[in-house]
């Protein structure tokens, strides 16, 4: 999947602009506030409707404008599919072509990206729920039914928890969504589970790659339930758990709990992990799931490095470069560093971005 | 505008799916239809709004009490089929396989919403069973709602001795399969049952 070209329309601080992109590695390079990292979230928002940065839709739009535009033209295998973003205050609109989207789920499929950002340096060591949130979006890659499992399993358990907290039901109304919650529970780590088995191997691979030797690096799930049980003793557990789950007003047991534990040298890396290796485990939890994804016969993701190579030593970054360049697929990565372009020249196409605008550099 | 067409374009656009502009255009098009037009609209608005109501039974909209379903000889009785919505069951009756009864309940089980028990036409259809009824039908949709108040219905009917069935759920009513998105499709097929 290649994004050839970007149309962008007072989206943050980038100028309206039209960008064509190279198929391969695509370098940003430029001072601090010039509108690199932006540029990235255009096309992860056009791939997952939500910025990778913890903010509302409306704060995007250009400071003093009423809307913001993103127009895209994709290759997808030989076809090529054009996306239409619209953002307003009211809310956004989609279009796939002329025609508009049916649902966000519909859209959504379309542009597959993926992204590493500062922020993902949390990954190994911050609070479970973006590892969660790495891993249903990993899950939804590799099977796209992921998805709505994941939004009914979240719909559900708001709604459990909506009962508990007002504290006025049936008992068979309680049971009701007890039952809805242990039967999507149950199918969501499960195939969270199976995602982290694909993602292992690969994971393991990739580790080695970047730091220069071989490396016993690894994943887990840890589950917030006893999976033995399968539907039937998460249900139980619901049960057993209601005087508790009452008292808090929340669903203290399933999926919700589930955790991606990362492994480096038989150790927990979120206890041992040095700042720079987690950065890597980090890059090679993506590199682990391009590769997987590549690897069941789907076309590569669009690969968004933000920020990546910096505080990696020398050596890191070398090989961190040579493994992205050797990907067949598109990236983008963003760098404030001049001597990136040196190392990668010939290999990527160069933007300089100045103010808001990503000018090709011949 | 005057201010009859204003009020007129702030009342359709309370109407679901009508914004300002498909509002205008809908008293454009009344005006330009001649002149008995609009009389006899607002006199068929009329008489919907006095007449119209839930059927005390089943709760289909009716102008009679019972409803003609609920009164017609020549549906099979034994047969309840539970649905949300009134479009639900005319979209069953349009699919011709069903002669059974109805029972509407208003809409789904939705804490979220504020939508309990209460708020549905449960103790209605309680208060019908058993009766006649040999079997209900829950065509709730396939919603996480839908799916909730299909496991709250087997329950409160399960002293009745009543044989209770669901129906079968996945991929949308017309949905040719080459259509349907892969992530709906996917569902489908992890929820498939053994026949
Ligand atoms: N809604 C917005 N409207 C206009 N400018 C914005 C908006 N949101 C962020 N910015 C500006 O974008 C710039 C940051 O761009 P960014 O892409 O993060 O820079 P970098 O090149 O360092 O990655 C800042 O100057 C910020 O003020
Ligand atoms: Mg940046
Ligand atoms: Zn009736």
């Amino acid at each position: 999947m290649i994004v050839r070209s970007l149309q962008l329309e007072g989206f943050r601080n980038l100028a309206t602009q039209s960008v064509e992109l190279g198929a391969g590695l695509n370098l940003l390079h430029g001072d601090n506030g010039q509108g690199k990292t932006n540029a990235l979230e255009a096309i992860h928002l056009l791939s997952s409707l939500r910025s990778f940065r913890a903010c509302r839709l409306r704060e995007i739009i250009g400071h003093g404008l009423a809307r913001a535009e993103l127009r895209a033209q994709l290759t997808v295998g030989r076809a090529p599919l054009a996306l239409r973003l619209v953002l307003e205050p009211g809310g956004r609109r989609t279009w796939l072509g002329e025609r508009p989207a049916r649902d966000p789920a519909e859209f959504l499929g379309q542009l597959q990206a993926v992204a590493f950002t500062p922020d993902d340096l949390a990954m190994v060591k911050g609070a479970p729920a973006q590892r969660r949130r790495f891993l249903d979006r990993a899950a939804f890659l590799l099977q796209p039914a992921h998805l709505l499992l994941a939004r009914d399993f979240s719909l559900a358990l708001r709604a459990r928890n909506r009962l508990l907290r007002t504290g006025r039901f049936q008992p068979e109304e309680l049971s009701a969504f007890s039952e809805t919650l242990a039967r999507l529970g149950a199918e969501l780590t499960a195939r969270r589970r199976a995602c982290v088995e694909r993602l292992g191997p690969a994971f393991q691979r990739v580790c080695g790659e970047l730091l220069g030797r071989p490396a016993a690096a690894g994943l887990g799930l840890q589950a917030g339930w006893r999976e033995a049980g399968g539907e039937r003793g998460l249900l139980g557990e619901l049960q057993a758990g209601l005087e508790r789950d009452r008292r808090r007003g929340a669903t203290g047991v399933g999926p919700q709990l589930d955790d991606l534990e990362l492994g480096l040298d038989g150790q927990p890396a979120r206890r041992f992990a040095s700042q720079g290796q987690q950065r890597t485990l980090a890059v090679a939890l993506l590199l682990a799931l391009v590769d997987e994804v590549v690897g069941g016969g789907a076309e590569q993701p669009v690969l968004l490095l933000d920020d990546v190579s910096s505080e990696l030593d020398a050596g890191n970054r070398r090989r961190l470069f040579e493994r992205v360049g050797a990907l067949a697929g598109q990236v983008l990565v963003t760098t404030t560093d001049a001597g990136l372009l040196g190392e990668l020249r010939g290999a990527a196409r160069v933007f300089e971005v100045r103010d808001g605008r990503l000018l090709a550099r011949q | 505008m005057s201010e009859s067409m204003k009020r007129l374009v702030g009342l359709l656009r309370q109407l679901p799916g009508v914004g300002e502009k498909t509002a205008q255009r809908l008293v454009m098009a009344l005006l330009n239809a001649g002149p008995d037009f609009g009389p006899a609209l607002a006199d068929a608005v009329r008489e919907v709004a006095e007449r119209v109501r839930p059927c005390g039974v089943c709760g289909n909209l009716t102008e009679e009490s019972p409803c003609e379903l609920c009164a017609d000889p020549r549906r099979e009785r034994g047969l309840l089929c539970v649905v949300e919505r009134v479009p639900d069951l005319l979209a069953i009756e349009a699919s011709h396989e069903y002669r059974g009864l109805y029972h509407v309940l208003g809409g789904s089980l939705s804490p979220l919403d504020g939508v309990g028990p209460d708020e549905l036409r449960v103790e209605g259809l309680l208060a019908r069973l058993p009766g006649e009824v040999r079997e209900v039908i829950l065509a709730t949709s396939a919603s996480v709602e839908g799916e909730a108040t299909a496991l709250y219905l087997k329950r409160r009917l399960s002293a009745l001795g009543l044989k209770v069935t669901r129906i079968a759920s996945g991929i949308p009513v017309g949905g040719e399969l080459e259509y349907v998105d892969r992530g709906t499709l996917g569902r489908a097929l992890a929820g498939r049952r053994e026949l």
